[in-house]
């Protein structure tokens, strides 16, 4: 093995360095990317809506999570039965997270 | 050619106890003395950057590019930027969004610095830590580093700062027990800064009694001077200064001892 070592790494073919993909998002508005696998769900209660509320305006506030339920065809099911089992401390809430942001998440 | 670069990490949980003012004038001091160093500036507050007044060589390509990729290997040479201070001096600057680094949880992003270092041409690297209790940007310092400075001051910040400071290392050495992985961190000492020469108060005479009492007190204590703080508004080394002096020449004497 000690012949097979090299000095040290052929620095030649390493990847020029980039700057981190959220170099542009400031530290204030920084929300982590990779869903944590173990995160415990959050446990949000349905606002409940009380009479003589004020209206909102603009895009409504979001619960840091929302139930999520729809139908699906059962090969996607299996898909997502299959992905969390597959990855340790995987949910079917982190791959389906996962699967969406990968797909439609614009910078 | 043996490899025998060192890499010293300068910490402590307290803000505001001459961490920087250490990890800066150590890396000045041997840089002076000829040795090819690298200053890694791992505090998103940025202060040992704004004081040698340089800035990355791109956007982004500050410390937070290397704990930002999985892959970084080599990117320490990439990203270090010549300081005008010295010829020997190099740095490898921080920034705010490093902060963003500091919610990552991703696997081995411990090691990025650590992979980043590995072959860069240098004897000696000197790495200014945020005061944090533990978390990211620590971890990837002390998996990179072979030896540690807690840097106080004689007050009880100074005295609590190490103290939780070597928690954290104690703590980063059983886990790494644990799995059965080397550890090569040694504790080099505690450098006290920023210390009063009149008469000093009961407090600081206290604090400094306990700093002694870990058997790990550096000396000379480095003696306050308002110089000090003078350079780091004018982006200048104070050693260049006669008020600067006996900082320089306790600093000197400190470096003297815990860089092989
Ligand atoms: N020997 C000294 N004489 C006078 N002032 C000093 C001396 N050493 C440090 N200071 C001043 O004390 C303040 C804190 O020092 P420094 O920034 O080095 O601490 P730090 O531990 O790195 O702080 P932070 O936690 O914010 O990173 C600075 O304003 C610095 O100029
Ligand atoms: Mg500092």
């Amino acid at each position: 093995m000690s012949d097979q070592q090299q000095d040290r790494p052929d620095l030649s073919r390493r990847r020029k360095p980039q700057a981190a993909p959220d170099e542009r998002v400031d530290p204030v508005d920084y929300r982590q990317r990779a869903p944590t696998p173990q995160a415990a769900p959050v446990v949000s209660q349905a606002p409940v809506a009380t009479a003589g509320a004020a209206p909102r305006r603009g895009r409504p506030r979001r619960e840091a999570t929302v139930p999520f339920s729809t139908r699906l065809a059962p090969d996607v099911l299996e898909l997502i039965d299959a992905a969390s089992a597959a990855e340790d401390g995987a949910t079917i809430r982190s791959v389906v997270e996962a699967a969406i942001r990968e797909k439609y998440q614009t910078k | 050619m043996i490899e025998s670069m060192q890499t010293l990490m300068v910490y402590s949980e307290s803000g505001g106890v001459s961490k920087t003012t250490t990890a800066v004038s150590i890396a000045m001091t041997a840089a002076g003395q000829g040795r090819r160093t690298v200053l890694v500036d791992l505090d998103p507050r940025a202060a040992a950057t704004k004081w040698l007044d340089v800035a990355p060589s791109g956007e982004g390509l500050h410390v937070g590019a290397i704990l930002g990729d999985d892959d970084p290997q080599g990117w320490g040479e990439d990203l270090a930027v010549q300081s005008n201070w010295s010829n020997n001096l190099r740095v490898i600057p921080s920034a705010r969004n490093v902060s963003n680094r500091e919610a990552d949880r991703a696997d081995h992003a411990e090691l990025r610095l650590r992979t980043a270092l590995v072959g860069i041409s240098a004897d000696l690297v000197v790495i200014d830590c945020p005061n944090r209790q533990g978390g990211p940007l620590i971890l990837s310092a002390l998996n990179a580093a072979d030896s540690i400075v807690y840097a106080a001051t004689a007050s009880s910040d100074g005295v609590d700062g190490v103290a939780g400071a070597r928690r954290t290392v104690e703590q980063f050495r059983l886990s790494r027990e644990r799995i059965g992985a080397p550890v090569t961190l040694s504790e080099a000492g505690i450098v006290c800064g920023r210390v009063q020469e009149t008469i000093p108060s009961r407090p600081a005479v206290a604090s400094t009694d306990e700093l002694r009492a870990t058997g790990m007190l550096l000396m000379p204590l480095v003696p306050e001077r308002a110089i000090i703080q003078e350079v780091r508004l004018t982006g200048e080394w104070y050693g260049n200064y006669r008020k600067g002096a006996p900082v320089l020449s306790a600093y000197t004497k400190i470096v003297n001892q815990v860089i092989r």
